[in-house]
Formats: structure tokens, C-alpha cells, sequence
């Protein structure tokens, strides 16, 4: 992860690209009612309750995916072709995240998918094709 | 107090590069509109405005800039659903008697350069968490949508393409258009991939541009001799699906029967749509919402409809962002603009012949995966 695609995160987030950092996907769950928030949020988009980070499976399946050939930074250029993806995570919530690994393109909807530890370019959690 | 009607539209010339500043823009558009109408400038005692490049200015400090007092005053928060929300809000406002005139102005001086600068930040959750992934900008968001609907309903980029073509020959009638050259449905579908599935004439360009329209009390437009347009009913909504990354669905279907309902027309009575277009694929999401089609049924109504100024339901008649260039929040408003010179029956090469009720449709605000603002306005033509 260079610094160049690293990006300070609001307080409230800062456990997700430390999980990412291990190779783990921590997800935000709310002791209150359940929710899984798709993105971390400061309090829980349902019930307004305080969240808390709970360590996920790091599963899931793609639900559809682009591949981004015209990067919006030439920061990105390095990665490129890159695979983003919607994915349900085995947990429930779907995310939005990339698909690396050079195996990228083989990606299809369906498709099992899991975080990964290496090798990642963004500080934020990534996935591969599980095989 | 008099019911509020729309009796004037102005545009600026559309460039590709920048040679004018925002002001420019803004203030050619708003003359535009007056001078049309015949109402003076100091007769306005309202105005909107929605712009992505003009912080950290906003309305209040345009209307400094311009010299208006404003009794009405309201900065469009909501991407490129500003432009009907503005229409919507102004009548309001004339209809409680807090204004008689309303001028609701949209635009913006955008690169592609400066375009992709603003999308690696427009919201915090793009920046936080799609930005870093190298989402490729709105492109990438709409790719995902569109491989999704292709994956359910089996939408073809053919069906897509069909839109795309129509929308170039309707540019070719429109002088402001930035886009003159026909477009051929096999160039549409080998253009350059951008975010695949998406290729180049999926894509708006960025340019710059401003869009106006006016609104006013029905006694002052006697006065103007302008042909009147009701607004006969809005409906907006922001992020109706909390929780869902997708614009699929997006918002239009939760309002759209309500909205048709309190306008008092039926379906058959809408002479033609301005859909916003972003992307052809956000155009079929919005026919089956506003249920000219059924769920689903989009990409089979596009290959089976004449989108056309001469067909069934003319779609987006004056080439849309799609084929006009996108003047950044100027494309929520293009739409309302065309609308209103539809139905003031001022279109003439690519008039549709005896238009008088007009859909308009807005989306934007993109996110965490989808636009998160969703408005339609019904507009009728007084005879």
C-alpha cells in the first residue's frame, strides 16, 4: 500500500484499515438491533444506536462488477485494469469494494470472493476470486 | 396571490473547454430567460441555483454578484435532481405568495480534468470508500448498475444503444448541442471501453454550460404574453433506499404513481419525457419506473418504441446531456429546459408537434453506489 492511495479515515472508520491491514474484514454490528451498515457510519443507520466492530467472516459473493479501464486519478494507473465490485458479504451487508489478483478478470457475477491480505494496493479491505 | 406558471427558458452556449468563467455562463442564461419573457431583472424577487464549481459562493452571494433582492432563495443540494426540485420549491414559494418571480438557474465550468478531480471527493463516502479503490468515477457506479440490470432482465447494449442513437439524431436538431455529428449504433457499440460494460457513448462529456427557467405568478405572465406552463405537480425523493448500494432500484418508482396521480393526467396524456442521462442505462431505469414500461421491460420497450420526436413517447428531444455535453449540475436542469421550450412549442426544427404535457425526471448525488437524489415534475401547457 503506497501512500499515494492512502487516505486519512474519520475517527469512527479508523478500525477498518486496521483489520485490512491483517488481512481481516472488521465489520460495524449494532448491539441494539443488528444492523450491519454497509459503510461505517458513526451511529447505526436503523436505530441510531452506538456501533461496535465485530470481526466478519471476510466471504461473500459478487452481485455485479465493472472494470474500470479510464482510472478518475493517474494515481490509479499502476492497477489498472481494476475490478470493482458489489459484493454481499456472507454476513449479509453488500459492499463496494475492489477485486485484485491477476486473476481479476476472470471475475463474474456469483462468484466467490475473500478478503484478502496480500497483495493490495489500497488501505481499504480487498478481495480475490476464491478458487 | 396567482397560481405559479413557467413562461420563459434561456441556456449559455455550451463549450468544451473553458474559455468563459462560471459568471459568464450563469449570467448569459439568466438574460437569455428574461429577455425571452420580457420581465425585467429587478422584477425578480427569487432565485435558485444549483453548482458543483461555484463555492464558495451560492445563491445568496449570485444574487449579490447579479444585484437582486431575494424574498426566495435556495442553493440546489441535490445533484442533478436540483433542477426539478428548484421548479417544484419555486411554485411553492409563488403559490404561498413568498415570491412572484422565480429564476432557477443550474450550470458549471467543467473539463473532463476538472470533472475527475471533483468526483475523487464529491461525498464523503466516495471519498472515503470508493475513491481509494479507483472507482473510475461516476462511470464505474453505473457500470455496476448496468451489468446488474443486463444480468436480471437481459438488457442489451443494442437496446441501450438504440436510446443513445435517437438522442444524437434529436442533438442534430439542437444548436446548443456540443455533439454534431451523427452517431451510428456500430460506433456506439465499439467505442472505447471506459468501465465495462460501459464504452465511451454510455458517458456524458463534462463541459460548461448554464441552464435557466423561470417561474412566476400567473398575473405577471398575463402581462408578458407568454405561452403558460402549470407545474402541476412534484414529488422528490433522497436516498429512498438506505442501506442498498445500488441505484437498482433507484427512488422514481416509490413516487412516480403518486406524482402522475396529483398532476391529474393519465400516462397516455404525456406527450413527451425529458429523462435525466446520466447514462442510457439510468434513462431505461427511469421509463420502467414511471412505468411506461414494466419492471424490467426497458431494454425490449427501447428496441420496440420510437423514442423519437416523431414516435410514441419522444424521450430526451433535445439530444440530452448525453449528446449536449453535461454542464455539470446544468444537466438537472437541461431537461426542464427543453420541457419548457417543448411545450411553449419554441423547439422548431425538433418540435413535437402539438406538445402540452411534459415529464421531467432528475437524478443525482452520486454515492455509495447510487445517486442518492430522485425528483419528477409533470408540466402542462395552458390553452
Amino acid at each position: 500500500v503506497t501512500d499515494a492511495e492512502t487516505r486519512p479515515l474519520p475517527p469512527h472508520a479508523l478500525s477498518l484499515v486496521e483489520g485490512a491491514a491483517r488481512g481481516v474484514l472488521l465489520l460495524q454490528r449494532c448491539p441494539a438491533c443488528g444492523e450491519l451498515p454497509s459503510f461505517p457510519r458513526i451511529a447505526c443507520p436503523a436505530c441510531f444506536a452506538e456501533l461496535e466492530w465485530v470481526e466478519a467472516s471476510g466471504r461473500g459473493r459478487v452481485v455485479t462488477f465493472a472494470v474500470v479501464r479510464r482510472p478518475h486519478h493517474e494515481r490509479f494507473a499502476a492497477h489498472l485494469p481494476v475490478v470493482l465490485a458489489v459484493i454481499e458479504l456472507a454476513e449479509g451487508p453488500q459492499v463496494i469494494s475492489s477485486v485484485v489478483g491477476d486473476d481479476r478478470l476472470e471475475t463474474s457475477i456469483g462468484a466467490e470472493v475473500s478478503v484478502t491480505a496480500a497483495p493490495r494496493w489500497s488501505s481499504l479491505p480487498q478481495f480475490r476470486l476464491v478458487r | 396571490v396567482g397560481e405559479p406558471v413557467v413562461i420563459s427558458y434561456g441556456s449559455s452556449t455550451y463549450e468544451k473547454r473553458d474559455p468563459h468563467e462560471l459568471l459568464w455562463h450563469l449570467w448569459t442564461a439568466s438574460r437569455a430567460c428574461l429577455e425571452r419573457a420580457g420581465i425585467e431583472k429587478d422584477e425578480l424577487d427569487g432565485l435558485t441555483l444549483a453548482s458543483f464549481s461555484y463555492p464558495p459562493g451560492n445563491v445568496v452571494t449570485l444574487g449579490e454578484h447579479f444585484g437582486l433582492r431575494m424574498r426566495f432563495a435556495e442553493q440546489g443540494a441535490f445533484g442533478g435532481a436540483s433542477g426539478v426540485v428548484a421548479l417544484g420549491h419555486a411554485a411553492d414559494a409563488i403559490r404561498a405568495g413568498r415570491a412572484r418571480a422565480v429564476l432557477c438557474l443550474a450550470g458549471d465550468v467543467f473539463t473532463v480534468a476538472s470533472h475527475d478531480a471533483m468526483l475523487d471527493e464529491f461525498t464523503p463516502a466516495i471519498r472515503d470508500y470508493l475513491a481509494p479503490h479507483c472507482f473510475g468515477g461516476a462511470n464505474g457506479v453505473f457500470a455496476l448498475v448496468q451489468r446488474r440490470h443486463s444480468h436480471l432482465y437481459g438488457t442489451t447494449r443494442e437496446q441501450l444503444g438504440k436510446l443513445a442513437v435517437t438522442q444524437r439524431e434529436h442533438a442534430l436538431l439542437n444548436p446548443n448541442a456540443l455533439f454534431r455529428e451523427p452517431l451510428t449504433l456500430e460506433e456506439y457499440l465499439t467505442a472505447r471501453p471506459i468501465a465495462e460494460p460501459l464504452r465511451l457513448y454510455d458517458c456524458v462529456m463534462p463541459c460548461s454550460g448554464a441552464e435557466a427557467v423561470l417561474v412566476v405568478d400567473e398575473e405577471l405572465a398575463r402581462r408578458t404574453g407568454r405561452a403558460v406552463l402549470d407545474v402541476l405537480a412534484m414529488r422528490e425523493l433522497h436516498n429512498a433506499h438506505p442501506g442498498l448500494p445500488s441505484s437498482l432500484p433507484a427512488g422514481f418508482e416509490l413516487y412516480a404513481h403518486e406524482l402522475v396521480a396529483a398532476a391529474g393526467v393519465g400516462r397516455e396524456e404525456i406527450d413527451l419525457v425529458e429523462l435525466y442521462d446520466d447514462y442510457p442505462i439510468m434513462v431505461a431505469i427511469q421509463l420502467e419506473a414511471y412505468g411506461f414500461c414494466p419492471e424490467g421491460g426497458s431494454g425490449r420497450f427501447l428496441e420496440e418504441t420510437d423514442v423519437s420526436i416523431h414516435g410514441a413517447l419522444p424521450v430526451n428531444t433535445g439530444g440530452g446531456q448525453l449528446s449536449c455535453g453535461q454542464s455539470g449540475a446544468g444537466g438537472g436542469m437541461i431537461g426542464v429546459v427543453e420541457a419548457v421550450q417543448q411545450l411553449q412549442h419554441e423547439a422548431g426544427e425538433r418540435q413535437v408537434a402539438g406538445a402540452r404535457v411534459g415529464l421531467v425526471s432528475g437524478f443525482g448525488l452520486v454515492s455509495y453506489g447510487k445517486g442518492l437524489c430522485t425528483a419528477g415534475a409533470i408540466l402542462r401547457r395552458r390553452d
